[in-house]
C-alpha cells in the first residue's frame, strides 16, 4: 500500500501529512503492484544501532516500484555483493513480531 | 532577474579560527563560537565594540540552536547590534550568511558583521572508555529507514554515488583520487588535522567500509571547534591590518527534488548567479575550494560548475589533477576530509588564507580569484561564492 493524494491522485511514499503537488491534507492508502526494480543501493558496515550489530555488512536497497514511489528496504535471499541497479525485484513480507510485518523485497523474473 | 551592484562592495576583513579536532577547550559549541569571533576581530584590528551584526550557524550539538545568535551575543557581552540571525542550510550556510552580511551592509543596515560556526560533536576521554564520533552525532534515522537499518548522512549520499558509479562509469579510484589529491594538500598544511598523516591509493583502499561505496577516507573528519569571518565594506576592509578578500560574486541554488534522480548539486543556479554579478567564467578562476563532506561531493560540484561535462568527473580527477602539482587546484587546504569540518566555513577559511597568499608551502601561484562552493543536505542547498584579491 502506498498513500494516494485525494485532491489529485498523487502516490506518495513515505507518507506525507499533506500533499507535495496540491497540498491537500486528505488521502487514501491504495494497494500497489508490489513490483519494482534496484534504483540504487549501499552496503552497510558501520554499526549504528545494537541491533544491526550482527547484520553487518548488509545491503539497503532504493527500490523504484512500477507505480512510481521509491522505497528504502531491503533485499532478501540474495548476497549484497550480488546486487545490481535494475535488477527486477518483488515484495516479500517479513514477520518481525506478532504485530508487525515488514516489507521487504525479493529478486523476481523480469515479466 | 535584475541586475546587481553588489560586485566588490563589501570584503572579508578578519579570519578566526581555533584549534580544529579534539579540542577541549571548550565544553560547548558556544565557547569554541565565542572565540572564533575575537579571534577573527583580533584578526581584522576591530574591537567587540566595533561588531553590529552577528550571523549564526550552530552545529549539530549547539544548545537552544533556534536563537543561537541571541545566545551568543549575550554570553559574548555585544551591545547595540543592528543585524542578527540564526541560519541553517546545511553547509551551504556558511557562504549564505556571508552574503546576508554583504547584502545588509551594501544596504546600509549594519557596518562589521561576524559570522560564525562552531560545533563540538567530540566528548573529552571518559573513564567509562565511551567511544564519540561521527556515528553518535551524524548517524540518525528518520521512520521507516531505520527498519531497513538505513542510518546517517553516509548511507543516503553512498545510494546517489552507487548510481553515479552505476551510469557513468565513475570507480572507486575515482574517489580514491581525490581522497589522495587532498590529503597531499593537507600534509602541506600545519592546522590541518592529517598534517603529519600521509595517504597512499593503498591505504585508501585498505582503509574500512563506512558504507560501500564510502571508505573511512571518503567521509570528512569530525571536529571541535569554531571559524569566523568578518564582513565589511570593501572601503572599511582597506584601513583594516589585512589585504581584503573582496566579495565578487554570491549565488545560490537549492534544486529540490531527489538527489537518487538528478545526480547533481545546486551549483549551476549559484555559479550562474554568481559568476555573472561578478563578471567571469570558468577560465578566471585561479583555484577552487569546494564542499567536500564526502569525495564524491567534490566529484560532482566539479561537474556541475562545468570544469568537465555530467558524468566525466571521475575520469577528471585523474592524474593527480586537482593535488598540489595538478592544473587545478582544488581544496588545497586538505578541506573537510583531511583537514577539518567545520561545514561550509572549512573551503571559505582556506579560500581566505589563499588569496592573501598566507599559505605557505601550500600557496598557489595565482590567486586574483578564487571559487568557494558550500552544500548542504544530500545535494539538497548549494551557494557560490567569488573572491577577489581586487575590487
Amino acid at each position: 500500500m502506498v498513500q494516494k493524494c485525494d485532491g489529485c491522485g498523487e502516490l506518495h511514499f513515505p507518507a506525507h501529512s499533506f500533499c507535495s503537488h496540491c497540498l491537500s491534507t486528505r488521502s487514501s492508502w491504495v494497494p500497489v503492484s508490489g513490483r519494482g526494480e534496484i534504483y540504487s543501493f549501499n552496503v552497510m558496515h558501520q554499526v549504528y544501532h545494537p541491533g544491526f550489530a550482527a547484520e553487518v555488512p548488509y545491503a539497503v536497497v532504493v527500490v523504484k516500484l512500477e507505480e512510481g514511489p521509491k522505497f528504502v528496504s531491503n533485499l532478501v535471499g540474495i548476497k549484497p555483493h550480488d546486487i545490481r541497479i535494475g535488477m527486477p525485484v518483488e515484495v516479500t513480507f517479513e514477520k518481525m513480531s506478532d504485530e508487525i510485518m515488514l516489507p521487504k523485497f525479493r529478486p523476481r523474473q523480469k515479466s | 532577474m535584475m541586475s546587481t551592484d553588489l560586485r566588490g562592495k563589501c570584503a572579508i576583513a578578519g579570519l578566526g579560527q581555533t584549534r580544529m579536532g579534539r579540542n577541549f577547550d571548550h565544553s560547548s559549541a558556544m565557547g569554541f563560537a565565542a572565540q572564533a569571533v575575537d579571534l577573527a576581530l583580533e584578526d581584522a584590528g576591530l574591537k567587540r565594540s566595533d561588531l553590529d551584526g552577528l550571523l549564526v550557524n550552530p552545529g549539530l550539538t549547539w544548545a537552544d540552536a533556534t536563537m543561537a545568535s541571541f545566545s551568543l551575543q549575550q554570553a559574548m557581552g555585544l551591545t547595540d547590534l543592528t543585524l542578527s540571525a540564526t541560519m541553517n542550510i546545511g553547509g551551504a550556510t556558511a557562504a549564505a550568511m556571508i552574503m546576508h552580511a554583504a547584502q545588509s551592509i551594501a544596504a546600509g543596515m549594519a557596518n562589521v558583521v561576524a559570522c560564525v560556526f562552531a560545533d563540538a560533536p567530540l566528548k573529552p576521554p571518559s573513564p567509562d572508555k565511551a567511544k564519540t564520533g561521527s556515528a553518535a552525532a551524524y548517524g540518525f534515522a528518520r521512520g521507516l529507514n531505520a527498519a531497513y537499518g538505513q542510518f546517517g548522512v553516509n548511507a543516503h549520499y553512498a545510494f546517489v554515488a552507487q548510481r553515479h558509479m552505476h551510469l557513468y562509469g565513475t570507480r572507486q579510484d575515482h574517489l580514491g583520487e581525490i581522497a589522495v589529491s587532498q590529503r597531499q594538500w593537507a600534509n602541506l598544511n600545519p592546522a590541518a588535522q592529517f598534517y603529519d598523516t600521509p595517504m597512499t591509493m593503498a591505504d585508501y583502499h585498505a582503509s574500512r567500509w563506512v558504507v560501500e561505496p564510502f571508505h573511512l577516507f571518503d567521509c570528512c573528519l569530525v571536529s571541535n571547534g569554531g571559524l569566523a569571518v568578518i564582513v565589511t565594506s570593501a572601503e572599511r576592509a582597506k584601513s583594516l591590518k589585512h589585504p581584503p578578500v573582496y566579495l565578487l560574486g554570491m549565488g545560490q541554488g537549492h534544486p529540490g527534488g531527489d538527489p537518487i534522480d538528478t545526480l547533481a548539486s545546486g551549483a549551476p543556479a549559484a555559479k550562474k548567479i554568481a559568476f555573472k554579478m561578478a563578471g567571469i567564467d570558468l577560465n578566471d578562476v585561479n583555484f577552487a575550494e569546494l564542499y567536500d563532506c564526502y569525495t564524491f561531493t567534490v566529484l560532482v560540484t566539479l561537474e556541475d560548475y562545468g570544469f568537465c561535462k555530467k558524468g566525466e568527473g571521475g575520469p577528471f580527477v585523474e592524474g593527480g589533477r586537482i593535488g598540489p602539482n595538478g592544473s587545478l587546484p582544488v581544496n588545497t587546504g586538505g578541506g573537510e576530509l583531511s583537514s577539518f569540518y567545520m561545514w561550509g566555513m572549512t573551503p571559505i577559511a582556506e579560500a581566505i588564507v589563499q588569496m592573501r597568499g598566507e599559505a605557505g608551502r601550500r600557496q598557489v601561484p595565482k590567486h586574483d580569484i578564487g571559487l568557494v562552493s558550500g552544500n548542504g543536505g544530500i545535494l539538497s542547498t548549494h551557494s557560490t561564492l567569488v573572491l577577489g584579491a581586487n575590487p
